[in-house]
């Protein structure tokens, strides 16, 4: 019986590609923030202000009541949750939704406040691998992905199929990556 | 009109095939779900006290096989102490086993006490917030939130977990730093020397203070003509370029150029790419020596790590009640 090659050629492209546009979206989404991470936070949105505490200079002198009464100066009464001492002049207070670098020399204070960026945090997520079943997920999508390549070089015929134009096309894809193997 | 003729085999049965498949994947634990045995308290049993080395961790095989052997030469030493009664090693991230894995078999097997020594340099985010967060004994926002992005798993060990200090507390750079030296030197006099360090963002005042003193320190010792730091890791987006330019400085003031990665164990990353790479573009390679090494192995810090778990654990011993 003859194989119908193409026609299996096009039920996969077409229905892999469907199946699998949300995840094409996220690994592309995800992968353009994560490839600028060096110039923004691609997970997290972090605020910072500076603003200045009255706390004694010495590290052995500063009581939780007077960290407590600081925060409830600057609208932080019910964040704290807890500090510690970096140095003898230096105390980091622990907020439920960021943090304050305290220097206790001059009572000059650093506040950051730290949140998860919407949709992109979690796409980042499953990005990395975080579980062992995506792993297996993501695994299967690798190889569709590359089922739907070569796929997509076979279904169509003719000038605009691979034998046409679509082998120019291909080798120029293929250039970028080629060159990027040895030059980088 | 579709030229084509449908396959026999519906195209969704494969795609409920791969559904059934990945529905069998789910029955995997995640990371954080680890299989382990569930811990068995004894708190009414012997104290057991088990000393955990904690390294930041590393893609690199190199990197993790120095430090599983500093775990595995302390070892012997270690549990021949009087009340210490089993040595594991973790990495922080990247590669098992985590801290959470070990704290998980410390509880399976009994113990009560854990000391935590941290192969780490200085202060940093790591040993300030985020391996007190893993283990429960903080809960520092940024840390949470990057340990869950990261999916590095944090556990609350029945044992009681102490913290020993970094490895500035030992003083061990100031032995290391001039042996290394001593390896390169041929004329100290007219040498300069680039201390190539990680460097913490948040900290970099302490990092600051501290490797002020020890280029201070080092060209003390070494009688070399001066001794300037540099960083390499992230507060340097993972650049050459610092190290790079402190040699160039150096370059035009000294007629030879030591650089010394003070970072603990070998990456190639780091003294490879990034490091070797600065070396290798400065203005004048065949006036630098550098070995691309790193702190290990050294004997110092094996007899360190024997010393403060030992004085920890008197000190447990004695006062059981100070945590």
């Amino acid at each position: 019986m003859k194989v119908k090659w193409r026609a299996w050629a096009l039920f996969l492209h077409r229905d892999l590609g469907y199946f699998f546009t949300g995840v094409v979206v996220l690994y592309a989404v995800s992968g353009l923030a994560m490839n600028h991470a060096g110039d923004w936070n691609p997970n997290f949105v972090v605020a910072s202000r500076d603003l200045t505490l009255e706390l004694p200079n010495e590290a052995t002198q500063v009581t939780t009541q007077q960290v407590r009464r600081c925060l409830a100066e600057v609208g932080e009464e019910g964040n704290y949750r807890s500090h510690d001492f970096i140095s003898s002049q230096r105390m980091k207070i622990y907020l439920t939704n960021g943090d304050m670098v305290v220097n206790l020399a001059n009572g000059s204070t650093h506040h950051e406040t730290i949140g998860r960026r919407p949709v992109l945090y979690y796409l980042n997520r499953l990005h990395l691998n975080p579980a062992k079943w995506w792993k297996v997920f993501s695994d299967v999508f690798a190889i569709c992905l590359v089922l739907i390549a070569v796929t997509g070089m076979i279904v169509v015929r003719g000038r605009n199929g691979l034998a046409g134009r679509g082998k120019w096309l291909v080798a120029a894809g293929l250039i970028v990556p080629l060159l990027a193997m040895f030059l980088v | 009109m579709n030229r084509y003729r449908r396959p026999r085999l519906s195209l969704l049965s494969t795609l409920g095939l791969i559904a059934l498949f990945l529905a069998a994947g789910c029955q995997q634990t995640t990371p954080s779900e680890s299989s382990l045995p569930v811990a068995d308290p004894h708190p009414a049993g012997p104290a057991k006290t088990g000393i955990l080395l904690v390294s930041h961790g590393s893609h690199s095989e190199q990197w993790r096989t120095m430090l599983t052997q500093l775990g595995d030469e302390v070892q012997t030493e270690l549990v021949a102490t009087e009340g210490i009664d089993g040595v594991k090693s973790a990495f922080m991230e990247y590669t098992e086993p985590s801290i959470a894995t070990r704290l998980k078999e410390f509880d399976a097997e009994g113990y009560t006490r854990v000391i935590l020594i941290p192969i780490l340099l200085t202060v940093s985010s790591h040993s300030f917030d985020d391996i007190p967060t893993i283990v429960g004994l903080k809960e520092d926002a940024k840390s949470l939130l990057t340990l869950e992005s990261e999916g590095i798993e944090r556990y609350t060990p029945q044992a009681t977990v102490t913290l020993a200090p970094l490895l500035d507390f030992s003083q061990l750079l100031e032995k290391n730093l001039p042996r290394r030296f001593a390896e390169l030197s041929k004329s100290p006099a007219e040498e300069g020397v680039v201390l190539v360090a990680y460097g913490s963002e948040p900290f970099n005042e302490e990092w600051e203070a501290f490797f002020a003193h020890t280029d201070e320190v080092v060209q003390q010792t070494t009688g070399a003509a001066e001794v300037v730091h540099t960083w390499c890791g992230h507060i340097a987006h993972y650049s050459g370029d610092p190290t790079k330019q402190a040699i160039d400085d150096l370059l035009t003031r000294r007629e030879r150029v030591i650089v010394i990665p003070v970072l603990v164990a070998r990456d190639e990353g780091f003294q490879g790419r990034i490091i070797g790479g600065a070396v290798a573009e400065s203005s004048a390679p065949e006036r630098v020596a550098y070995a691309g090494d790193a702190i290990l192995p050294d004997k110092n810090l094996n007899e360190w790590i024997v010393t403060i778990a030992r004085k920890l654990q008197s000190e447990s011993t004695e006062s059981p009640a100070s945590e």
